[in-house]
C-alpha cells in the first residue's frame, strides 16, 4: 500500500477510537477545547509519522501495525495526570461520553443502543474471533455431551468437547493479554475472561452434573448453565457480525451510517488554525 | 540508569519544573514539530519524557502565546504543526535560562562547599 492511498477503514477507526479516549480523558480533566484539539492533533500526527516510518521500511499498513504503534505509546489514562496544571479550565457540564449518534436517535434509547454497535471500531483481533467460535463450538459440544450422556455415549462427545474447550481457553488467554496491552483500543475483556474461565466452569458443571446426574435436577442444572452460555455467546456473535457489517458498509459512502467527529479523515483536522497562536 | 536509592518522585518533580525551559530551548534552535520534540527530549539522559507530558505542555505554551505554529501538509494523515518561539516566548526563555543558571551555580557551589555570594 502506498502512503498517498487512504488507510483501510479499520485502521482509521482504530486511530479514531484511541484519539476519542484521549479526548475523553482530557475532557474529564477539564482541559479547554483548544488544548484538547491540539493534543489530539499531535497524537494523531505522531501515529501517522510512525506509520509512515514503518511503511518506508516496507511494512504493510494493517490493523496489527496500528495496534502495535498504539501499544508503544502512552495510554489515554496518562493524560489524566498530565504534567501541566489546567489554566482557564472550561467548566465541564457533564463528563459522560458524547453519544455517537447525536441526531435522529436522541429520542429512542433502544435504537441508539443498537445502532451504537455500528459506530464502534472493530473490537476484536482474529484471536478473539476464534474465542467466540471455539466458545460456541464448545458450548454446542457441551450440550451434545449432556445429550450423549443421557444416551450413554459420553466418551466420544467428551473428547471433542474438551479439545474445543482447550482451543477456546488458549485463544481466550492470548486475547485477554492483547486486550490488556492495547491501551484500550481493543475491548471485549469480559468475553475473553469468560473464555478463560470456560474450562473450569464446564468442569465444575460436569462435576455437579456427575454428582447430581441421576436426578432430574442435575440434568436441569446442566442444561440451564449451557443454555445461558450459548445465548450469551450467540449474542456476542451477533455483535461481531454487526461490526463486520459496519466495516463493509462504511466502505461505500452511501451506506455510511454516521459521521462521528474525527480528525483522521481530513488532511487538515477541523478546528486547526493554519497560522498563528492557538 | 538511575540510582535506586534516589526518590523517583523528587526526580519527577524536578523534571516537571524544568520541562518548560527544555521545550523552549529545543524550539529556539529550529522550527520543529511535536513528535520531534518528544524524541529529542526523550534521548536526553535524565529527562525521559513521553508524549503525554510534552503535548499538553505544548498546547499550554501555545495558548499562553509563548509558542506559535504553522501547519505543513503531510503526504498522508493530518497536517503537521511546526512550532517556533514567539517574542514573548523568547523573553520567557531568557528569564528561565537566567534563573536556571543562577540556581545551577548556587547549588553547584553548595555541593562543592564553596562560599555562596548572597545577592543584595
Amino acid at each position: 500500500m502506498e502512503l498517498n492511498e487512504p488507510y483501510p477503514i479499520e485502521v482509521t477507526q482504530s486511530i479514531n477510537a484511541f484519539l476519542d479516549r484521549i479526548e475523553q480523558v482530557l475532557l474529564n480533566r477539564g482541559t479547554p477545547r483548544a488544548e484538547r484539539m491540539s493534543i489530539c492533533a499531535e497524537v494523531e500526527t505522531q501515529i501517522h509519522t510512525l506509520i509512515e516510518r514503518k511503511v518506508e521500511a516496507g511494512v504493510a499498513i494493517n490493523l496489527d501495525l496500528v495496534i502495535g504503534i498504539i501499544e508503544s505509546m502512552d495510554p489515554p489514562e496518562s493524560y489524566a495526570g498530565a504534567a501541566e496544571p489546567v489554566v482557564n479550565a472550561e467548566p465541564v457540564l457533564h463528563a459522560d461520553p458524547v453519544p455517537a449518534f447525536s441526531k435522529k436517535t436522541k429520542a429512542n434509547p433502544i435504537l441508539v443502543y443498537f445502532r451504537s454497535f455500528l459506530n464502534r471500531p472493530p473490537r476484536t483481533n482474529p484471536e478473539l474471533d476464534w474465542v467466540a467460535i471455539c466458545g460456541l463450538v464448545a458450548t454446542c459440544i457441551g450440550l451434545l455431551f449432556i445429550a450423549g450422556g443421557l444416551r450413554g455415549r459420553r466418551e466420544e462427545a467428551a473428547v471433542f468437547g474438551f479439545l474445543a474447550l482447550f482451543a477456546g481457553v488458549l485463544a481466550s488467554g492470548i486475547s485477554f493479554w492483547r486486550i490488556r496491552h492495547s491501551n484500550g483500543l481493543l475491548t471485549g475483556q469480559r468475553i475473553a475472561s469468560i473464555g478463560v474461565l470456560m474450562l473450569p466452569l464446564v468442569i465444575v458443571n460436569l462435576i455437579l452434573g456427575a454428582v447430581l446426574f441421576a436426578s432430574p435436577f442435575g440434568r436441569f442444572l446442566g442444561a440451564v448453565v449451557m443454555a445461558v452460555a450459548l445465548i450469551y455467546l450467540n449474542y456476542r456473535m451477533v455483535q461481531y457480525a454487526l461490526h463486520w457489517l459496519s466495516c463493509y458498509s462504511a466502505k461505500s459512502p452511501d451506506a455510511e451510517p454516521s459521521k462521528p467527529e474525527s480528525n483522521t479523515d481530513s488532511a487538515v483536522p477541523s478546528g486547526m488554525i493554519i497560522e498563528g497562536n492557538v | 540508569m538511575e540510582d535506586a536509592t534516589v526518590d523517583t518522585t523528587w526526580l519527577s518533580q524536578m523534571r516537571k519544573g524544568i520541562l518548560e525551559l527544555c521545550v523552549l530551548s529545543v524550539v529556539t534552535r529550529e522550527e520543529t514539530y511535536g513528535y520531534e520534540i518528544v524524541e529529542t527530549l526523550g534521548k536526553i539522559p535524565g529527562m525521559e519524557v513521553t508524549e503525554s507530558t510534552i503535548y499538553p505542555l505544548l498546547a499550554r505554551l501555545c495558548s499562553e502565546g509563548l509558542l506559535k505554529h504553522r501547519m505543513a501538509k503531510s503526504p498522508n494523515g493530518p497536517a503537521r504543526r511546526y512550532y517556533s518561539l514567539s517574542v514573548s516566548g523568547q523573553k520567557r526563555l531568557n528569564e528561565l535560562s537566567s534563573a536556571w543558571s543562577t540556581i545551577v551555580d548556587s547549588v553547584s557551589s553548595l555541593l562543592s562547599h564553596k562560599e555562596i555570594s548572597v545577592a543584595s
